[in-house]
């Protein structure tokens, strides 16, 4: 399966998943696998689901079936071509062929289904039209449930013909497709007719005329020279001048001129149908076939359609797991469950009061609180943020008056180790009571009875009385205690 | 061509959102586990963007440093009196980690700092700037390794961004970046990797792939949910049933309607959150209001008349050329009926394609119902919402999604061309997969304009 096969084969099961997706390719990609690109991994799991969906089955039917159906055309356009030759050339009523009626009527249809086709090839958005899609449709039905029922029982048939059809024969690669089946059919057409001719005038014998009503004889003469022009350069004999002047209207004397007339006619009518029929649709199925394959090698899918960018999600993680690469070996400190807390002691009438990390507005807060509190406290209030505030507070704390400590710290800040292990030292270097206040100042917290219980735990590993907990609620309107 | 791995050590004081940026930068909401309170990550685990089969960008999420004036303090005490680097210390601190016992969650930072070729500097914006985060720095500048702070939650802790920013200056930390890993911006994000990218020289086709490809995958799962929308809203414009004139038939085929466009919006939904990579726990639980209405069809309008003048043109003309190729067959000798006849035939099948089911309809007695344009704007604005959510969410986000519209006439809101793109749809009843009976969807026509919707998506 060549590498178009295999985005076909994609696309359709696209077309069988729908909007996103959903089936499992089974076997996991391996160490190897992990390696390949997005484009190369979304090919693989198609060709694993594949067997299952029997896709690519029915996309080689449909490729059988439509190349049986071209050759069907081509048969019969061949016999088409060689049927059209009697009643144009060998009429009835007499042995005069008339040259350039005979030529015109190939070749008119020929130039106008040329302009045709070229039109359709420079815009082909046009082939992108449904009504094709629908006439194929319809006639592959008819001959498919006529012909081979058993096919179309697969439950993804017309979904996936419609997908086949859509690559195929719309589009970029439509336009190649069609484009190589029509010079086909005309190049059958052609062959056809030629064959036929020669037929015809190996056993029939005709004289070549040509008249007109509204055209000059010297146009005629002018328009023949150029017709036999590349006959006569690949060694074709062809009329002369003269020639061509005594067919006027059939006025050749001599037996023997007559003769060499109808020879040179005949090989003129037949090389021009060769040069200027045959030939170039020859050249233009070769040369659309080229494109063909070479756009099909350029086939590429659509990976930004939200199915794809889904599908790498799941194939090409943008993420890979690399696992835990620096144990814990120690369990982390547990939380006092809010059940277990009691109601708070009040505060006694003289405290120290230390502020704890605490931001401007916790802090100027915590000033209020002690003014009103505390009133004989009238030094600064000290506020430890860092090292030297720590080992100031703890050189200072064992010499102090006051019959309490408080220490205002944020309700909205996480305690941590290195805290704990500051209060615990406070606490251990006197035997002073220490009560903890929580400010609450409405500062953002997931979730506040969490953030109290994780201060409860600090403060009963810190020994510091549960009741000796104490909470300051404030908002913008009113402040409590 | 060798393996390439860029990594990234991810530290910070406890509970600032270190695991939170690894879920938003990974986008993987399941990676490791958050919660409010210190020491929630115990274990420096790991996990890798792939940027190509290649290359990868490691992210390692620690512990947080919660001690951090005590582990300062003990490595200034070493080497007293001599001219020592910090990385001297830190190593120095590790060997003799043993008496170190309660700092074991600090010593994993100082491996990881060690391990890795960057630091990320996580930094809570809602908390002021204290001594034990200067001493953090102080301890992270020991490593030697580039430092960028990264400002965390910075849609609360906004207030102290100047403050931060003016301390972090003071210790030559300049190469800051703001990243709420909540309120997700992708700019943000983009701005790691630039600032990645000029602290690491060495590594400049690593980051430049990886920004390549993050802003790839960015506007490719944008376009991706764009078209997701658009289809829904096409399919949901274009929606009739037919039923009979009473008015329990109405009721029921109403009834019909309702679920299966609710079905459609759920499966769009589904749709978005699986590409966007959030599970569907995130999202708040909200009932479309559908409401019906008769299907408008005004054959006089001229977006009907200019459609079926191009489709009976259309048809008259294929008919025409069917019947010219018949004449040509028999060399003239038709002399022309069957071109004639082919245009007629073309003609009629025109008609028979625009108008058969509306004049079945008619004669039967039956009518056609669809949904209201109240119905479509919310429907459409919800997923506006939606979508816009989802592009500024992070995967540290425990809010759920709200995208309820509770004001239904948001005209403003509604795109440029909200009417004209009603019109169209209405005319074309096949394009809507929940449609009973829907026939060929025209895919190419109803992909240009879902291309056209999407268009409109991206200037909003």
């Amino acid at each position: 399966m060549d590498l178009f096969e295999q985005r076909l084969l994609a696309e359709g099961l696209r077309t069988i998943e729908g909007d996103s997706p959903t089936l499992s390719a089974g076997a996991q990609p391996n160490s190897g696998q992990k390696q390949v690109n997005f484009e190369k991994a979304l090919l693989q799991r198609a060709l694993q689901l594949d067997p299952q969906l029997q896709i690519s089955a029915l996309f080689l039917h449909f490729k059988r079936l439509t190349s049986r159906l071209f050759t069907l055309l081509a048969v019969l356009l061949a016999i088409c071509g060689a049927s059209t030759v009697q009643p144009f050339f060998f009429s009835g009523q007499g042995t005069q062929i008339n040259f350039f009626w005979a030529f015109a009527l190939f070749f008119i249809p020929n130039l106008l289904t040329l302009a045709l086709w070229l039109l359709f090839f420079l815009r082909p958005s046009l082939l992108a039209e449904g009504w094709l899609a629908r006439l194929s449709l319809f006639l592959l039905k008819t001959v498919e449930k006529r012909c081979d029922p058993l096919s179309i029982q697969n439950p993804h048939f017309w979904s996936l013909f419609k997908c086949y059809f859509k690559i195929s024969f719309s589009g970029h690669l439509g336009r190649y497709q069609l484009s190589a089946a029509t010079h086909l059919l005309w190049f059958s057409y052609f062959c056809g007719a030629s064959l036929m001719l020669v037929i015809m005038l190996a056993t029939h014998q005709v004289d070549f005329i040509w008249q007109t009503s509204i055209l000059s004889a010297q146009s005629f003469q002018w328009l023949t020279q150029c017709l036999a022009y590349i006959p006569d350069l690949l060694g074709v004999a062809v009329p002369d001048l003269e020639q061509i002047q005594q067919s006027h209207l059939g006025v050749v004397n001599l037996l023997q001129d007559a003769q060499s007339s109808r020879f040179l006619w005949s090989s003129l009518l037949i090389s021009s149908l060769m040069i200027y029929g045959v030939l170039p649709r020859v050249f233009l199925w070769l040369l659309m076939l080229f494109l063909l394959k070479v756009k099909r090698k350029q086939f590429s899918l659509n990976l930004s359609k939200p199915y794809y960018v889904q599908l790498r999600q799941s194939l090409k993680p943008n993420i890979s797991a690399l696992g835990v690469v620096d144990h814990d070996t120690v369990k982390g400190t547990s939380s006092v469950p809010l059940s277990s807390i009691t109601p708070s002691q009040p505060l006694p009438p003289s405290f120290y009061p230390v502020a704890l990390e605490l931001s401007a507005t916790q802090l100027s807060l915590c000033k209020k609180h002690v003014q009103q509190y505390a009133a004989q406290h009238i030094e600064p209030i000290m506020h430890v943020c860092d090292f030297s505030s720590q080992q100031i507070l703890l050189a200072e704390l064992p010499e102090l008056n006051p019959q309490a400590v408080v220490l205002y710290v944020a309700l909205s800040r996480v305690p941590d180790r290195g805290l704990l292990r500051f209060i615990k030292s406070l606490t251990s270097s006197t035997a002073k009571p220490f009560y903890l206040l929580l400010i609450d100042d409405g500062s953002a917290c997931a979730d506040i009875n969490k953030r109290r219980s994780a201060w409860y735990a600090l403060a009963a590993q810190a020994a510091i009385s549960l009741d000796a907990i104490i909470q300051l609620t404030t908002n913008k309107e009113a402040q409590s205690l | 061509m060798s393996n390439s791995r860029l990594s990234v050590a991810v530290v910070g004081h406890a509970n600032a959102g270190k695991t939170s940026l690894m879920r938003t930068l990974l986008r993987d909401a399941k990676f490791g586990e958050i919660a409010d309170q210190a020491g929630t990550t115990r274990h420096v685990e790991g996990s890798a963007v792939v940027i190509d089969e290649m290359n990868t960008l490691a992210l390692f999420d620690t512990p947080g440093l919660e001690d951090s004036i005590r582990l300062l303090h003990i490595l200034s005490a070493f080497f007293a009196g001599q001219r020592v680097d910090g990385i001297e210390r830190l190593q120095y601190f590790l060997a003799h980690l043993s008496q170190y016992s309660d700092l074991e969650q600090e010593a994993k930072v100082l491996r990881a700092l060690l391990n890795n070729d960057l630091i990320f500097y996580v930094i809570d914006l809602r908390e002021p700037v204290l001594g034990k985060y200067r001493d953090e720095l102080q301890i992270l500048s020991y490593a030697a390794k580039p430092i960028i702070p990264v400002l965390n939650f910075t849609e609360q802790g906004h207030a102290n961004l100047q403050q931060w920013k003016t301390q972090l200056a003071r210790l030559n930390f300049h190469a800051v970046v703001a990243f709420d890993s909540v309120h997700f911006n992708f700019a943000d994000e983009l701005k790691i990797y630039h600032k990645m990218h000029s602290l690491l020289a060495d590594q400049e086709p690593l980051l430049h792939n990886l920004i390549k490809q993050r802003q790839q995958q960015w506007s490719e799962r944008f376009n991706a949910a764009k078209e997701i929308v658009a289809k829904l809203f096409i399919e949901c414009a274009c929606v009739r049933y037919q039923t009979l004139n009473s008015e329990q038939e109405i009721e029921q085929t109403t009834l019909k309607l309702q679920q299966a466009v609710r079905n459609a919006e759920k499966k769009c939904i589904r749709r978005l959150l699986n590409l966007y990579q959030f599970r569907k726990g995130d999202l708040e639980n909200s009932l479309l209001p559908v409401a019906q209405d008769g299907w408008p069809l005004d054959l006089f309008s001229a977006d009907n008349l200019q459609e079926f003048g191009i489709k009976l043109t259309g048809s008259i003309a294929k008919g025409a050329g069917v019947g010219v190729a018949i004449d040509l067959l028999t060399a003239g000798m038709t002399l022309g009926a069957a071109a004639a006849a082919g245009g007629a035939v073309g003609a009629l099948w025109g008609v028979k394609q625009r108008y058969y089911d509306e004049i079945q309809a008619k004669i039967k007695g039956s009518r056609y119902i669809c949904l209201n344009d109240v119905t479509l704007q919310v429907l459409w604005l919800r997923q506006m919402k939606l979508l816009a959510a989802l592009q500024k969410r992070g995967h540290a986000s425990f809010a759920k999604i709200a995208y309820q519209i509770t004001a239904p006439n948001q005209q403003t809101a509604l795109p440029q061309n909200w009417d004209k793109w009603l019109r169209q749809l209405r005319s074309h009843p096949n394009w809507s997969s929940l449609n009973a009976s829907a026939g060929e969807r025209q895919d190419s026509k109803r992909h240009l304009f879902t291309d056209k919707i999407c268009a409109a998506m991206a200037h909003e």
